[in-house]
C-alpha cells in the first residue's frame, strides 16, 4: 500500500477547472483546504506561493506538486485539480501544466512527508497514470487511481521528493 | 617483394580483425585495448600466428608517433572551459603525482626484484604515467558521462603526464646506460628544459598551427592531414630542440581544439579515423612485439609490482597530489583506481632496450605485465565503479545528428537533425507554431524520404525528419521540444537528481522553512549556489551533491561557475 492511500477524499479533487494562472490555482487549493479541513485559505496560498519562489514545483509533461507546510494541520493532505486548459508554470520541460496535485502537510514535517512527495512524483512519472488522469470521467475514478496505486519497487520509493 | 606484400596482407588482416573485435568489446564490456593487445599477441611469436617481431627500433617509431596523434586528438577534445575545474588538480597528479608513483613503485620493486635503486626507479619511471589512449577510450566510450570534476582531473592528467614519465625514464635510462648508478646535477636543468621547451612550443606552435589552418585555402580532405602533419611537425622540432614532444603536442591539440577552425567538424572527425587507428597499430604492435614465454615466468614479481602500484602507489600519489584541491573521498576513490596503464609504459619499455642498459629485457616484461594487469582489473571495471559510486550522470537526451555549420563571421552554430517519434512533445503542431528561441530556424523537413515544401506551415508527425539551425546554446532547448521522451532515461534522471528542482539563487534559510530542517544560522543567508561552491570549494560541478535534513541537494545545472538548478532528493 502507498502512502497516499488516506490522503485524497473525494471531495478534494475538482476536475476540468476552468482558470488560466498558476495563482488562481492556489487560490482554488485554499478554497478546497478551508471547506474540508477548516484552514484558513490564506494561509494556503501564502505556504504554496513561499515554495514557488524557490523554484517551480512543475515536474514536467504537465505535471505540477506544489506543496507547503501549515501550521495546525494534524495530517498530510492532499488535493487534486485537473485543468481544463494548461497553463504556464515555468515548468523545467518548458511545457505548461494540467494536472495539479497540492499537498499540505503539518508543521512538523517529518521524512514520512519528503517520502509522500516522492511516491507522488512517481506515480505522476507513469505515462499510463497521466493518460489515465487526463480521462478519468469524474472525481471518484481520479480518487480511485490516486490511492489504490502502488508503488513497483521499495528501491524506487526512494526515487525522489 | 613477397616479404612486403605478405606483410601487407597480415597488417591488414589484423586490422580488420581487430576493428571487427571491438564489437566483442561493446558487447561483453573488455576493454578494448586488451582485445587489440591480444589479438597482437595471438599473432604472434607464442601464439598461432607465429610471426617474430622483435624489432625495437621500429616499435619505438611507430609507437611514439601513435602516441602523438592520440595525444594530439585527445588535446582537441579537451575544453579549456573544463579547466577551472580540472587544471590546477590535474597538473599536480601530472607533476608531483608521477613522482611519487615512480618513487613508490622503484623502491618496492627494487626490493622486489634484487635490483639496486636506481633500476628500481626506472622501472617506477616506466611505469609511473597514466596512459592517455587507454583513459580516453574508456571515458568516452559509448554513454560513458561522469562528473566533470573527474572526468576532466583524469584526461587532462593523461594528457600531460606523459612527459613527466619520459623524462624521468630517459634520465634513468641514461644513468644506467653510462654504466653509472647515480644521477649527476644536470638533472634538473633538463627537467626545466624539457617542460619549458614542451609548453612554449606547443602553445606557440598550436597558435600558428590554427593560423595556417584559417588562412590556406585547401580541399576539405586536406585540412585534417595539415592538422595531423603540422601537429607531428612541432612535436618533432621540441623533441630535437630537446623539450617534451609529447607535452607540446597535446598542447596543439588543446589550442586547435579551443580556436575556431577552417573545416573544424571535419577535422575532429578525421582525427577520430587518426586516434583509433594509432590506438590499434600501437597495441596490435606492442601485442607483437612481446613474448610471453618470456613474461610468464615473471608473474610472481610482475604481479606484485602491479599490486604496489594499483594499491598503494596510484592511491597514495592520487591523496597527495589532491591534498590542497579538498576532493570527496568517492572522487579520490576513483581517480586512484582509474589510473591506468596502458601503451606509454610499454612504449617507454622500449628506451632501456635501445639504450642498451644491462637486463633491458626484464624492464620490458615487467612494464608489460603491469600494463596488462592494469587493462584486466581496472580497465574492466572502471564502468561499474563510476555507476557505484553514483559519479556516472544519467543520460541526456539527445538528438540523432549534430553538425557544426561554417558561417564566416558566426558564432558557433549548428545543424541539428530530429526524428519525429510517436511520442514526440511537438506532435501535432505547426512548425511555425513550435515555441523555437529567437534566432532558431527549422531548415528543412523529410517526411517518407521526400524533402517537404513549406516547412512552416508543416503539421508534425511521427517520422518525420527535421533539420534545425540553432546557435550552441540553444541546442537544448531545441531538444527538449523534439527529441522524443524516454522513460527509462527520465527515471534514471530522476533517481539521480530527484524530481523537484530549486533554483540556485534560492535562499538556504528558506529552503530550510518549507521544508522544515535544521540548518546552521551561518548557513541560512546564503543562495544554494554560494552554499554548494562553499561544501566544494569553489570547484562545485554538476552531479554535486549534499546532504540537508532528510534530503539531498544534487547540482543539477552549472553555468560558469554559478548553480542554477538544484535537484531535491529523497535519501
Amino acid at each position: 500500500m502507498s502512502l497516499l492511500s488516506r490522503l485524497l477524499p473525494v471531495s478534494n479533487i475538482i476536475l476540468d477547472l476552468d482558470v488560466t494562472s498558476k495563482k488562481r490555482v492556489f487560490e482554488q487549493a485554499g478554497l478546497i483546504f478551508e471547506n474540508t479541513l477548516g484552514i484558513g485559505r490564506s494561509q494556503v496560498f501564502d505556504a504554496l506561493f513561499a515554495r514557488e519562489r524557490l523554484g517551480s514545483t512543475g515536474l514536467g509533461h504537465g505535471i505540477a506538486i506544489p506543496h507547503g507546510r501549515i501550521k495546525g494541520l494534524k495530517e498530510a493532505a492532499g488535493a487534486f485539480v485537473r485543468l481544463k486548459s494548461p497553463i504556464p508554470f515555468e515548468a523545467p520541460d518548458g511545457g505548461p501544466v494540467n494536472l495539479v496535485f497540492v499537498l499540505m502537510v503539518p508543521e512538523k514535517a517529518t521524512d514520512v512527508h519528503l517520502q509522500i512527495l516522492s511516491e507522488l512524483a512517481q506515480l505522476f512519472s507513469e505515462r499510463d497514470m497521466r493518460t489515465a488522469l487526463t480521462d478519468a470521467p469524474d472525481a471518484a475514478t481520479a480518487q480511485r487511481l490516486i490511492t489504490e496505486w502502488e508503488p513497483h519497487a521499495p528501491t524506487q520509493r526512494r526515487a525522489a521528493v | 617483394m613477397e616479404f612486403w606484400n605478405n606483410a601487407v596482407l597480415v597488417g591488414a588482416l589484423l586490422m580488420v580483425a581487430a576493428i571487427l573485435a571491438s564489437l566483442l568489446a561493446q558487447r561483453t564490456g573488455v576493454p578494448l585495448l586488451l582485445v587489440f593487445l591480444g589479438i597482437g599477441m595471438l599473432a604472434g611469436q607464442d601464439g598461432p600466428g607465429g610471426i617474430a617481431f622483435n624489432n625495437f627500433d621500429a616499435a619505438y617509431v611507430v609507437g611514439t608517433i601513435a602516441l602523438a596523434i592520440i595525444l594530439l586528438d585527445g588535446g582537441m577534445r579537451t575544453r579549456t572551459e573544463s579547466f577551472r575545474i580540472g587544471l590546477r588538480p590535474a597538473l599536480s597528479l601530472a607533476t608531483f603525482g608521477v613522482i611519487l608513483t615512480a618513487a613508490i613503485v622503484g623502491l618496492a620493486a627494487a626490493w622486489l626484484l634484487n635490483l639496486n635503486w636506481l633500476q628500481g626507479l626506472l622501472i617506477g619511471a616506466i611505469i609511473g604515467s597514466t596512459d592517455a589512449a587507454a583513459v580516453f577510450s574508456l571515458l568516452h566510450a559509448a554513454g560513458m558521462r561522469l562528473k566533470q570534476r573527474v572526468g576532466t582531473t583524469l584526461e587532462i592528467e593523461s594528457g600531460c603526464n606523459d612527459p613527466m614519465a619520459v623524462f624521468l625514464t630517459v634520465v634513468f635510462t641514461a644513468a644506467l646506460g653510462s654504466g653509472g648508478s647515480d644521477l649527476d646535477a644536470g638533472v634538473l636543468l633538463q627537467f626545466v628544459q624539457q617542460f619549458g621547451l614542451g609548453a612554449v612550443a606547443g602553445w606557440i606552435g598550436g597558435k600558428l598551427l590554427a593560423g595556417l589552418i584559417n588562412r590556406v585555402n585547401l580541399t576539405t580532405g586536406l585540412y585534417p592531414l595539415l592538422a595531423a602533419a603540422g601537429g607531428l611537425s612541432i612535436y618533432g622540432m621540441t623533441t630535437v630542440a630537446g623539450g617534451s614532444g609529447f607535452l607540446a603536442i597535446y598542447l596543439v591539440g588543446l589550442v586547435l581544439g579551443n580556436s575556431r577552425l577552417h573545416a573544424g567538424s571535419h577535422i575532429l572527425r578525421v582525427h577520430d579515423g587518426l586516434a583509433w587507428l594509432s590506438q590499434i597499430t600501437l597495441f596490435l604492435m606492442l601485442g607483437l612485439l612481446v613474448t610471453p614465454s618470456a613474461i610468464v615466468p615473471m608473474w610472481r614479481e610482475g604481479l606484485l609490482v602491479a599490486l604496489v602500484l594499483m594499491l598503494l602507489a596510484r592511491p597514495a600519489a592520487v591523496v597527495a597530489s589532491l591534498l590542497p584541491f579538498h576532493f570527496p573521498p568517492r572522487e579520490q576513490l576513483f581517480i586512484s583506481w582509474v589510473g591506468l596503464r596502458g601503451a606509454v609504459p610499454i612504449v617507454l619499455a622500449t628506451f632501456p632496450v635501445l639504450g642498451g642498459v644491462e637486463d633491458a629485457q626484464l624492464y620490458f616484461n615487467v612494464a608489460f605485465f603491469v600494463v596488462l594487469t592494469s587493462l584486466l582489473l581496472q580497465g574492466w571495471t572502471v564502468a561499474p565503479l563510476a555507476q557505484a559510486l553514483r559519479l556516472k550522470l544519467p543520460k541526456e537526451h539527445a538528438p540523432y545528428f549534430v553538425e557544426s555549420l561554417e558561417v564566416p563571421g558566426q558564432s558557433e552554430l549548428k545543424l541539428v537533425g530530429y526524428r519525429v517519434a510517436s511520442t514526440s512533445p511537438a506532435l501535432g503542431r505547426l512548425i511555425s507554431q513550435l515555441p523555437l528561441p529567437a534566432g532558431v530556424r527549422v531548415a528543412a523537413a523529410f517526411r517518407h524520404g521526400r524533402q517537404m515544401d513549406s516547412v512552416g506551415a508543416l503539421d508534425i508527425r511521427p517520422g518525420d525528419l527535421l533539420y534545425v539551425i540553432a546557435r550552441d546554446e540553444d541546442v537544448p532547448l531545441v531538444d527538449r521540444l523534439l527529441v522524443p521522451e524516454d522513460d527509462a532515461e527520465e527515471t534514471a534522471q530522476m533517481q539521480y537528481f530527484g524530481s523537484f528542482t530549486l533554483r540556485g539563487d534560492a535562499l538556504v534559510g528558506d529552503v530550510a522553512d518549507v521544508y522544515g530542517i535544521e540548518v546552521p544560522e551561518e548557513a541560512r543567508s546564503l543562495t544554494l549556489s554560494d552554499y554548494l561552491n562553499r561544501t566544494f570549494y569553489k570547484r562545485c560541478v554538476i552531479g554535486d551533491r549534499v546532504r540537508l535534513g532528510g534530503m539531498e541537494l544534487v547540482v543539477r545545472e552549472i553555468d560558469d561557475g554559478k548553480v542554477l538548478k538544484v535537484g531535491i532528493r529523497v535519501i
